[in-house]
């Protein structure tokens, strides 16, 4: 495994996946552990809805039960838990920058705090606020997606 | 003879003996459920057995275990931290031994049920259309998307569901009660089920729809010669489907038989009490109903004795405080019609004749 680093993809798309690999892995573990939590905290949940019950009487398979009924019917509040995770992701991963030496928006975002540059701190604020505006409008339409009964108007 | 043929056969469970066992044939089911404030006896020793293209109806208050009956004959407790006992023969097969894969064959299959409650049982996600072409393709993998969805149409129509061809694809949420009533019988029925379990299929109708839902499933019962067993709390539905009647309560049969003989000439007392206080149309209105004293007893903490005893009015008829610590066993009056209570049977007859026939 190469040591990470930072290969702008126009120069080698190789390099360049090959680069974010591990932070991508690192960055996916930090997030799965609370994900994996939530799930099944919704999931739970979910299987002791009646819908649930009648497609076990329908006969459908246990594997199909959990996946098709119950894991689409927990995934609205997953979505809701992802779409804000993944704003505040785009706004920069300050310590995973850190450790595999990216100079990312959060090593920019913290350089310009120490240094009192404040026109940087701004413009940071800025696209990382839109980032999670846009993530938002993004999750408000994947409801809609999921769950039918959800209107978009 | 029955019996001793019972009793040895209760050693050795699992033995596809094929005795006589009916078409379902439930003998002595038992469902509990531990829980942290003890253990929640729902189903307590029900023993019964229908044939094809007959109907029983399962009467009682909430809470007497009726549902829970219900959806052990289908195994749905399987999975559940629920302790179940006894036999449920059906076609020659007991389904409390039979492995999971195969009790999933037969559940919407040979047999099915329509639950009570369809806007919660059925998916909000899926349309009306894609959840009965899942129970028909589970059953049936070799059937086509199309052709499953034409035939989700065909069913929907069979209902009595206007237009099916463009509802098919609707979702739940778009269906009124009625027809999402339907919906879910619809789904109940996609594969001919032999045995059709229906879990208060009216409750939450209102009469014009109830009516026809039990046209519906008489007309279905007679094209498929199914077997039904009705769930309800509604003794206007029994009186008019089913060929016989098993009354529980606190988790036990306390009267069983034929209709008429339940109907008409009712032994126990809580079975009087429940036909006295329904309202009668035909009759000069009284100033009150009669409703039973009382309420439903816990299925934790179970009366001993007779569990109806709290609540009954006849219990200065027997002596002592035998109604307070024996439970009466189900005797049979002769007739085919069994009832669980400490009175004699010529007593009651007395007491029926002078007390509550007149009440009826």
């Amino acid at each position: 495994m190469p040591i990470p680093a930072f290969t702008p993809l126009t120069d080698n798309p190789v390099m360049w996946a090959q680069g974010l690999l591990l932070p991508a892995v690192t960055l996916a573990m930090i997030f799965a552990a609370s994900y994996v939590r939530l799930t099944r905290a919704y999931m739970l949940e979910t299987m002791s809805e009646d819908y649930i019950r009648t497609a076990r009487a329908k006969g459908v398979k246990e594997s199909v039960v959990i996946r098709k009924h119950g894991l689409r019917a927990a995934l609205t509040p997953i979505v809701t838990a992802a779409g804000m995770d993944l704003g505040g992701l785009l706004g920069g991963a300050v310590i995973t920058e850190q450790v595999f030496s990216f100079r990312g928006l959060g090593y920019t975002a913290v350089r310009a705090i120490t240094e009192t540059d404040l026109p940087v701190i701004v413009g940071i604020v800025i696209m990382a606020s839109s980032f999670v505006v846009i993530a938002n409008l993004v999750v408000d339409v994947l409801y809609g997606v999921i769950d039918p009964r959800v209107r978009l108007t | 003879m029955e019996q001793t043929k019972l009793d040895t056969r209760k050693g050795d469970p699992g033995k596809n003996t094929g005795a006589d066992t009916g078409f379902l044939d439930v003998r002595d089911l038992k469902v509990h459920f531990p829980t942290d404030d003890g253990l929640v006896r729902a189903v307590d020793g029900i023993s019964f057995r229908i044939e094809r293209g007959e109907t029983i109806g399962i009467v009682g208050e909430s809470g007497s275990g009726k549902s829970v009956t219900s959806q052990a004959i289908l195994g749905l407790h399987r999975r559940s931290r629920a302790q179940s006992s006894g036999q449920i023969w059906l076609d020659g097969e007991d389904l409390m031994t039979v492995d999971d894969e195969r009790l999933r064959e037969l559940r919407g299959n040979k047999m099915a049920m329509i639950f009570q409650d369809p806007l919660s049982a059925m998916h909000p996600y899926y349309t009306v259309g894609a959840q009965i072409v899942e129970a028909i393709r589970v059953h049936h993998p070799d059937t086509s998307k199309d052709a499953a969805k034409k035939r989700a149409i065909d069913l929907l129509g069979l209902v009595g569901i206007p237009s099916p061809a463009r509802r098919v694809d609707q979702y739940p949420h778009e269906f009124s009660g009625g027809m999402r009533q339907r919906a879910m019988i619809a789904m109940a029925l996609s594969n001919d089920p032999a045995l059709l379990i229906a879990d208060e299929p009216t409750t939450a109708l209102d009469v014009t729809v109830q009516a026809q839902i039990l046209d519906l499933m008489r007309k279905l019962q007679s094209e498929f010669d199914s077997a039904i067993i009705m769930i309800t709390h509604d003794l206007g539905v029994v009186a008019e489907m089913a060929d016989e009647i098993l009354v529980m309560y606190g988790g036990k049969a306390v009267e069983h038989g034929a209709v008429d003989n339940v109907f008409y000439e009712p032994q126990h007392p809580y079975a009087w009490g429940l036909l006295t206080s329904m309202p009668r149309l035909d009759r000069a209105r009284m100033d009150r109903l009669n409703p039973v004293p009382g309420n439903p007893p816990s299925l934790i903490n179970i009366p001993p004795g007779c569990a109806f005893h709290p609540r009954c009015t006849y219990q200065s008829e027997v002596p002592g405080d035998v109604c307070r610590t024996v439970v009466p066993d189900l005797l049979d009056d002769g007739t085919s019609h069994l009832t669980r209570c400490h009175i004699p049977t010529a007593r009651r007859e007395e007491i029926f004749l002078s007390d509550i026939k007149p009440r009826l």
